[in-house]
């Protein structure tokens, strides 16, 4: 696989993949996640705990992100160069989205 | 008053999980609030004021080491633990007013969890389905061997096969159906 198809194979992000990627730009813990994610999505998403325990669980593993801590039984993460290269991908394909849309 | 305790047996079948919740949230209702669970299918309920709890069952056969961490994440999110039986996880919650209280907020994750469920019903299948034909080819050769008493024990076990695999195979049908369905809600 060429390195370009190694970060688009993740492509498209759900919402709650995109918000919670960009909320470990800085070294967060879960409660720390959900509470990021509803203020910068303006209350439009919110995160439940289920899918944020999957979420971490399937990032980590594909190494978007990375355990940095760890503060009594909360794990810190926070996004690794790879994740970067992803979520800004998609930030690229949402601003396109976004202009094209500007005809509605 | 003393608070007490009643145990009603309820029987739920694997993709019966949304069933099992809308019962717990009818019996909080009533003043009667789940403390635990245990094997097979024993609901501990103990007496207190009438509450609209939602309760939320999650499916995950997760290794013991996770687990603090994953309690720690629904403890943060308003969710109190209850107990777990047989890989489920009963979750319960006093929503705010106007709050609709879910673990999972998204089509995919709620997706991957029966996913999960289902992956771990096919492994049961076909491990039981081996069995069964391990009992059934005991039944032959016990039997052109003239050993009646080993045949009759291998016939009881050929018998319990023959009941339980085609249970199985309602289970993984059913959860397939449910995965089918909530692939489709995908436009």
């Amino acid at each position: 696989m060429n390195p370009r198809d190694e970060i688009t194979k993740y492509l498209p992000l759900t919402e709650s993949t995109y918000y919670i990627l960009l909320t470990l730009i800085e070294p967060l813990h879960g409660y720390g996640v959900m509470q990021k994610v509803d203020g910068l999505s303006e209350g439009t998403v919110k995160i439940g705990p289920g899918t944020l325990y999957g979420a971490f669980q399937s990032l980590e593993k594909e190494a978007l992100i990375i355990k940095v801590g760890e503060e009594e039984r909360r794990k810190i993460y926070i996004i690794t160069d790879k994740g970067r290269e992803v979520l800004k991908e998609q930030y690229l394909r949402l601003a396109v989205m976004v202009r094209s849309g500007s005809v509605i | 008053m003393k608070p007490s305790t009643i145990k009603p047996a309820r029987w739920f079948w694997p993709w019966q999980d949304e069933q099992a919740e809308a019962w717990l949230s009818e019996m909080s209702k009533k003043g009667w609030h789940l403390q635990s669970v245990s094997l097979p299918c024993i609901y501990t309920f103990v007496s207190g004021d009438a509450l609209a709890y939602t309760y939320r069952l999650d499916y995950m056969p997760d290794s013991e080491a996770r687990k603090p961490e994953y309690k720690q994440i629904f403890r943060d999110a308003g969710w109190d633990y209850i107990g777990e039986m047989s890989n489920w996880r009963y979750w319960r919650k006093l929503p705010k007013p106007g709050e609709k209280a879910e673990i999972f907020t998204d089509n995919e994750s709620k997706l991957r969890k029966y996913k999960r469920l289902l992956g771990y019903m096919v492994f049961f299948l076909v491990l039981l389905t081996y069995l069964g034909i391990m009992v059934w080819r005991g039944v032959g050769w016990s039997s052109t061997n003239d050993l009646t008493i080993v045949a009759g024990i291998y016939w009881v076990g050929a018998v319990l096969y023959a009941v339980i695999i085609p249970v199985y195979i309602v289970v993984v049908f059913q959860i397939w159906r449910r995965v089918k369905r909530l692939q489709q809600t995908q436009i």
